[in-house]
């Protein structure tokens, strides 16, 4: 674990280097152009092309061409929830390199509602933004926000917060409210249960969640714009998740998600749910590891060949003052920031990295200024970003078990979760056995560990 | 560092005010003018000539930049770098307090680099006290120290501080601390404190003259509040200090507008008039026009960010315009965004306007985001308020330079009904709130319809 040895009264000189963004950006435009892909599959409304595929894990790199924009994969994919990613604008998101982000359709069916969003003509032209556009079904929310959700053959009853009266989400609903927001990408209707509950529960969930994707098929009107991903479900039982895995296969769509994961499950347990479906799943379509976004585990994930990942952690977090490196968060409430001038990561090629100190940036968050958190969440998702960008690089040039290693000394040092140590070793990296940098790690049996700095 | 102020056309027509204010009368006339700011090279710096960057030209009546913590309101620096340049940020020490010691006390750069901006094209003006702050109620003075409040609570700022403060920051301009009286009127005339207030200021003014070392350019507070002798008491105790601009800050007493200029008038009488006049405390589009007409070159943008705060967007222009076609009446200074009409309304803000937002963004946009409290919304609304207070002051100076800022500046004031609208037929059933008074509902330090639940936001515990 490294830690940070700054004192107060130590003034450091403020380092600013190259903006990466540039240099790796053009390296992997470079590489789409003067390589043909080895392996792709075309639907009506995504083209997928794997250009690279890492020669001892299942890791690949690709473009992922949808109705509004070509993504590189593999990808992470910030979460707009309301149409807006809490104070930045479209603009910003262009500068950080975002291809694709997300919109919750719970949230945007209340506000601004269906009716609103049709009049807008759906969200893209709605918030101003014309990349990519996923969203997601807004069961999850009805389960994970809503107390007093019931979910019956037909759908998801639930009580409507504003009004208290009951409402009914079927997977039509759902569809035709995706529809109207008109996402490149929108997700499947499915039966949502915790990934701590065992049982039948967990097998009717699986199969109900195959019965609710054939209705949503059914109900998507817009097959030639909008890709609809079926989600992969089935707990944490081996032969359910592979039952799963292949019923959806079947169905010939254009990309599929793995679900029901990152819920408080074991890290453990966790890892191989996302192996087994990888196994499963046509390899060449895109599959996207729904919740996911802590940066090991987007190294790990993309080691098991997950291609897209979302999670609220960087902007969530950024909006409390914390600042995502390589080696943890730093937290920048602490005071011993106060006099820190040094740039939150010199290597970081952001607005925020390359114009502000820490010191003034602990200035921001203590005073609750809101632009302090606009330059945070810029940050992280600039972070988020790079490690997307060095991960497809280190693909392409077939040196990903170099770069995985390289990643956890750097976040780890020596003591790296077990959950990883097994993972990795199931992808024939084995971080026990000394690289001939000399690095090499001792499993500790904790799934999280948080640095804070 | 040298700042010179030239006049280039000027407005002589007197203006009107009996019906609004009985015992004011206009001084000094409308005036458009340049500033032009140059930086002299640093003797200890490699650099052995000053190229061109280090001299700034500025056209006036203008707009200083009001600063929260060293940026704009909800303003990052690729936001501001679509406003017009160059111009002035106005930065004040009491943001940079939040702890005993203030980081610049170690940041050795300086101001421009600690804030990211750009020595060529921004003038920084180093102040003490926010001045968007009126109400200061427990403001203690002090014979050595101004109080300044933090969220960390109080600090004390002396003049040994402030000059180690302008000694290691390289301010442009710097208003030195001077002793503000936050009182009403009557309080501020009983007993000896305006005479305290003075012998404080010249004593503070003096000495952080003395301790200074680099030069940058003195903005002169003109003290002496009310009392035509003290004002001329304080001008003449100062005499030997070299200031480039004068600054009118009598705030803390809130005086009415006319008020102000007539006290203002007691000290610029006897300053010279090729000093650029810096108003504070006013800066309403109507309290703006007036304060022009009577030979104010420079406000603060305090006014575009109460705009924001509110949830409204501006829509108001110096040149006065019918545009057709528009459902709410056109003469109203602002639209409130927070009004569910405008839920499905996917226009622009003002379908003329070429500011980021209303290139990209519609009204249901904004309204969404308001409805939901995303940061986005005051973002937004803050990037196009400040885009229509410049253009504005553009309107402002192009209407002087022409010639016609006597009719134009009357038919702004009588066509928004404003309080300081010059014609008295206004309709006395006409129930609707007066244009531009935005402001007078707003304190920076009261939460605002668009930030009550962004500060639950940040403390909540997820």
């Amino acid at each position: 674990m490294k830690t940070d040895t700054v004192s107060a009264e130590l003034v450091a000189e403020k380092v600013i280097k190259k903006p990466k963004l540039a240099a790796d950006s053009e390296k992997l435009e470079q590489f789409y152009l003067n390589n043909k892909p080895l392996l792709s599959s075309e639907s009506p409304a995504l083209k997928f092309e794997i250009f690279a595929k890492c020669s001892t894990t299942k890791a690949r790199a690709s473009l992922m061409h949808l109705p509004h924009f070509t993504a590189q994969t593999p990808m992470f994919m910030p979460v707009g929830t309301m149409g807006t990613m809490k104070g930045l604008t479209p603009e910003q998101l262009v500068d950080l390199d975002c291809h694709v982000i997300l919109g919750n359709t719970y949230h945007l069916g209340s506000h601004p509602g269906q009716e609103i969003m049709e009049k807008a003509g759906g969200l893209h032209k709605f918030m101003g933004w014309n990349r990519g556009l996923l969203t997601d079904s807004g069961g999850f929310q009805m389960v994970s926000l809503l107390k007093l959700a019931n979910i019956t053959e037909e759908g998801v009853e639930f009580e409507n917060p504003y009004n208290g009266e009951k409402m009914l989400l079927t997977p039509e609903e759902s569809i035709s409210l995706q529809n109207t927001i008109g996402a490149d990408i929108i997700m499947q209707l499915d039966d949502v249960v915790s990934s701590l509950v065992s049982g039948p529960r967990v097998k009717e969930a699986m199969e109900r969640s195959i019965r609710w994707l054939d209705r949503c098929i059914v109900a998507n009107k817009n097959k030639t714009t909008q890709n609809l991903f079926p989600i992969v479900q089935g707990g944490l039982d081996v032969e359910l998740r592979k039952t799963s895995a292949s019923e959806l296969s079947k169905r010939e769509s254009p990309g599929y998600a793995i679900g029901g994961l990152s819920g408080g499950e074991s890290k453990d347990e966790f890892w191989r749910m996302v192996d087994i479906s990888t196994d499963i799943l046509p390899e060449n379509k895109p599959r996207y590891c729904m919740g996911v976004g802590y940066s090991e585990d987007l190294v790990v994930c993309s080691a098991l060949g997950v291609d897209m990942y979302d999670c609220v952690f960087p902007t969530r977090t950024a909006r409390f003052g914390n600042a995502l490196v390589v080696e943890g968060s730093m937290v920048l409430k602490s005071g011993k920031y106060a006099k820190d001038h040094r740039p939150i990561d010199s290597e970081c090629g952001c607005m925020t990295c390359t114009k502000f100190s820490r010191s003034f940036l602990h200035n921001l968050i203590i005073t609750k200024e809101t632009v302090g958190c606009h330059l945070i969440s810029i940050h992280n998702i600039a972070f988020q970003m790079r490690l997307m960008r060095e991960i497809k690089l280190a693909i392409m040039e077939d040196r990903y078990p170099e770069y995985v290693r390289s990643f956890m000394s750097r976040r780890f040092g020596n003591k790296v979760p077990l959950w990883i140590v097994n993972c990795l070793k199931s992808q024939n990296i084995d971080l026990t056995v000394p690289d001939e940098n000399g690095y090499s790690a001792v499993p500790v049996d904790q799934d999280i560990i948080r640095v804070n700095i | 560092m040298k700042l010179t102020f030239t006049e280039i056309a000027s407005c002589s027509h007197k203006f009107d005010y009996s019906n609004l204010s009985k015992s004011f009368n206009q001084v000094f006339n409308a005036r458009a003018g340049n500033i032009l700011f140059e930086r002299q090279p640093d003797p200890n710096s490699l650099k052995t000539s000053p190229n061109s960057e280090d001299k700034i030209a500025l056209k006036t009546p203008a707009v200083v930049n009001y600063t929260k913590f060293g940026l704009q309101p909800h303003t990052l620096p690729d936001m501001e770098s679509k406003q017009y340049k160059p111009s002035i940020n106005q930065v004040f020490l009491e943001h940079f307090i939040e702890h005993n010691d203030s980081p610049l006390l170690t940041f050795k750069e300086g101001l421009h680099p600690f804030l990211a901006l750009d020595s060529a094209d921004k003038i920084l003006l180093l102040d003490a006290l926010d001045h968007s702050h009126v109400n200061r109620t427990s403001y203690v003075p002090s014979n050595s120290f101004v109080q300044a409040e933090t969220s960390g609570g109080l600090r004390k700022i002396n003049t040994e501080f402030y000059s180690t403060i302008i000694n290691t920051q390289n301010p442009d301009i710097y208003i030195p601390i001077s002793d503000h009286i936050f009182m009403s009127i009557s309080d501020a005339e009983k007993g000896k404190r305006i005479k305290k207030s003075v012998d404080r200021s010249i004593s503070w003014i003096t000495k952080i003259n003395d301790q200074i070392k680099n030069r940058p350019v003195l903005f002169l507070p003109l003290m002496g509040s009310t009392d035509k002798a003290s004002r001329e008491r304080f001008l003449e105790s100062v005499s030997s200090v070299k200031y480039s601009g004068v600054v009118i800050c009598d705030y803390g007493i809130k005086p009415s507008l006319f008020k102000q200029l007539e006290i203002a008038n007691y000290s610029l009488s006897c300053v010279d008039t090729n000093l650029p006049r810096y108003l504070v405390g006013f800066s309403a589009p109507d309290e703006v026009v007036v304060s022009v007409q009577n030979g104010i070159d420079l406000f603060s943008s305090i006014y575009p960010y109460s705009v924001t705060e509110q949830g409204r967007a501006s829509t108001y222009t110096f040149f006065v315009k019918n545009l057709p076609g528009e459902e709410s009446p056109s003469n109203e200074s602002s639209i409130n965004l927070f009004d569910p009409k405008y839920k499905d309304d996917f226009k622009p803000i003002s379908s003329d306007c070429s500011c980021y937002t209303c290139s990209k963004h519609t009204r249901a946009y904004i309204y969404h985001l308001l409805s939901t409290q995303e940061m986005l919304a005051t973002v937004l609304l803050q990037s196009h308020n400040v885009h229509v207070y410049l253009e504005f002051f553009k309107d402002i100076r192009k209407s002087i330079s022409d010639g016609t800022f006597a009719d134009d500046s009357i038919s702004f004031l009588n066509y928004y009904s404003s309080k300081f609208s010059l014609n008295t037929s206004t309709d006395p059933t006409n129930t609707r709130s007066l244009a531009f008074n935005e402001i007078s509902t707003f304190d920076p330090k009261k939460s605002t319809p668009t930030t009550k639940e962004k500060i639950k936001r940040f403390t909540q515990v997820e």
